[in-house]
């Protein structure tokens, strides 16, 4: 039992590490396409598995708020019913009951009617209401209190500016060349900022390499759950 | 002055609120029609698609939420017209749940698009031929090494239950090596993933649509030509829709061109505040430092 909890799952992480890593240093098509179509199929049927095992973990959430009345029940009650309704309305086979156009989620039908009419609009509210909170943090915390804060409050200033027709209107002549806030804003983008994404990006990529290895050679087994 | 600094520094953010609801309300009730030119990198994702053959196929991978229609799916219409103009072909699929009907609607109101006389843009496209929607399957990468494999076996059958295998298409558009180009429409972390798992590895270009806020993050790629062209945010998108000339096409100012006052508006007010708020904050600091002193 000890094995199949802590050793298979090291040596499987090992042989797929090791099978996705060497397929890369392998120059045939062949070799190519017997992964693509091993790890396809592979990562689809776990990215089934795993919406099941989110939809399961929030069901399981939301019910024990529910049961128990924990704080913010209501709102766990309105998620487990709208839950309930988009799934009936999504899956239910309406044209077997002889109820045509309202089989699963093609256009016209009650699930379509639902993304349409009360899930577009909401997400959209949803997302349209950070302009308003960005709005009041940036009066409320945008401070220059050191040289970093003030680095980092005039170059938002400046692509703000420039990132809007308005930018472009607002240009200087300085000795013959004409810089608008929408050059200046181009090259904060193309320069210190690419500099920066780049340096980022490296450092995230050499982790992922790291803890790829640490996962491979059994260091890392927090995946397994149980700590250590 | 102390007084009002107190006041400015301690507004109540609903006044903020209420400004910024007239910033983004007054400019798209009356339009102050601010040009603007195109940057590089949009122009550079245009000309790409523009220098296509007729009867080239562009696959795009619509990969966002209702949430951000604004940046997106008027890319998405912009771009569509663009292919359709120029008669090639469009294959369209998804990778995020929330935004596969999104791509299928996009797609039917570009095909069937009427002009205001009431005559369709374009009578001759057929679907199955001209263009596909393939719709929403899991798994991100994997999809995409899939079809980088077979659209007809990653994709058996298209948004509306159709078999791909009967549609003239992909009778000749059997894998994702076929495709001439491939636009990501993305609101999440795909485009990234377009470049390992699809342009590279089939040596098919990229171009990318993406909001604002990820623009930042996807310069280093654009710089070294792993995306042919970065359309960021609605800025980028009124720009592509200027570039499409599709305020001709549609007989009226598009979507996101329409957006833009309201977004120079919202902005110089953020820039405005955070100056007038910084301007009271540094004379408060100053006030108290007098104040400490003479005690």
């Amino acid at each position: 039992m000890q094995f199949m909890k802590r050793q298979l799952p090291v040596v499987i992480a090992f042989l797929a590490g090791l099978l996705l890593w060497a397929q890369f240093y392998i120059p045939s098509r062949l070799s190519q396409q017997a992964l693509e179509t091993f790890t396809s199929s592979w990562a689809i049927i776990l990215a089934g598995a795993a919406l099941i095992l989110g939809i399961l973990s929030a069901i399981q959430h939301h019910w024990n708020k529910v049961r128990y009345k924990k704080p913010g029940h209501a709102y766990s009650a309105i998620t487990l019913f709208c839950f309930a309704v988009v799934v009936i309305v999504g899956w239910l086979p309406w044209h077997y009951v002889g109820v045509t156009n309202m089989g699963h989620i093609k256009d016209g039908s009650v699930f379509d009617w639902i993304f349409q009419n009360m899930f577009i609009p909401l997400d959209a509210t949803m997302f349209s209401l950070l302009a308003f909170y960005i709005a009041s943090a940036a009066f409320r915390a945008f401070r220059a209190r050191s040289f970093e804060a003030t680095a980092l409050l005039i170059s938002g200033v400046i692509v703000m500016i420039g990132r809007v027709p308005l930018g472009e209107m607002l240009a200087f002549d300085i000795n013959g060349t004409e810089i608008s806030f929408t050059s200046v804003a181009g090259w904060i983008l193309n320069n210190p900022n690419t500099a920066a994404q780049r340096g980022i990006l490296l450092g995230v990529l050499l982790s992922i390499v790291a803890i790829s290895l640490r996962i491979m050679f059994g260091i890392e087994r927090t995946y397994m759950g149980g700590g250590d | 002055m102390q007084k009002f600094g107190d006041i400015i520094l301690n507004l109540d953010r609903r006044i903020i609120y209420l400004i910024v609801f007239l910033c983004v309300l007054l400019p798209l009730l009356f339009p102050m029609k601010i040009p603007f030119t195109e940057t590089q990198e949009v122009k550079d994702a245009f000309n790409d698609i523009e220098a296509l053959e007729p009867g080239s196929v562009v696959l795009i991978s619509c990969d966002y939420g209702p949430s951000t229609i604004p940046e997106n799916y008027t890319m998405y219409q912009a771009l569509l017209h663009q292919c359709f103009r120029k008669d090639i072909r469009v294959i369209a699929m998804c990778l995020v749940t929330n935004g596969a009907s999104l791509g299928n609607k996009g797609l039917k109101e570009a095909a069937e698009f009427e002009n205001p006389p009431g005559n369709r843009l374009y009578p001759d496209l057929e679907y199955g031929t001209d263009y596909a929607y393939l719709g929403y399957k899991a798994g991100g990468t994997a999809v995409m090494l899939g079809i980088g494999q077979s659209f007809t076996s990653t994709f058996p059958e298209d948004f509306e239950s159709r078999p791909l295998a009967d549609m003239p298409l992909f009778n000749e558009i059997k894998a994702l090596g076929d495709v001439d180009y491939i636009f990501d429409i993305a609101s999440v972390g795909y485009p990234e993933f377009w470049v390992s798992y699809a342009s590279e590895r089939e040596n098919v270009p990229l171009s990318v649509n993406c909001t604002a806020v990820s623009a930042a993050q996807y310069y280093p790629y654009y710089q070294s030509r792993q995306f042919r062209g970065l359309v960021g945010g609605m800025k980028g998108t009124a720009e592509y829709e200027q570039l499409v000339g599709m305020e001709e096409i549609i007989g009226r100012v598009p979507d996101a061109t329409r957006g833009m006052d309201s977004q120079s508006a919202v902005h110089i007010f953020i820039v405005l505040a955070i100056i007038v708020a910084n301007f009271f904050y540094f004379m408060k600091l100053r006030y108290d430092d007098t104040e400490r002193r003479q005690a």
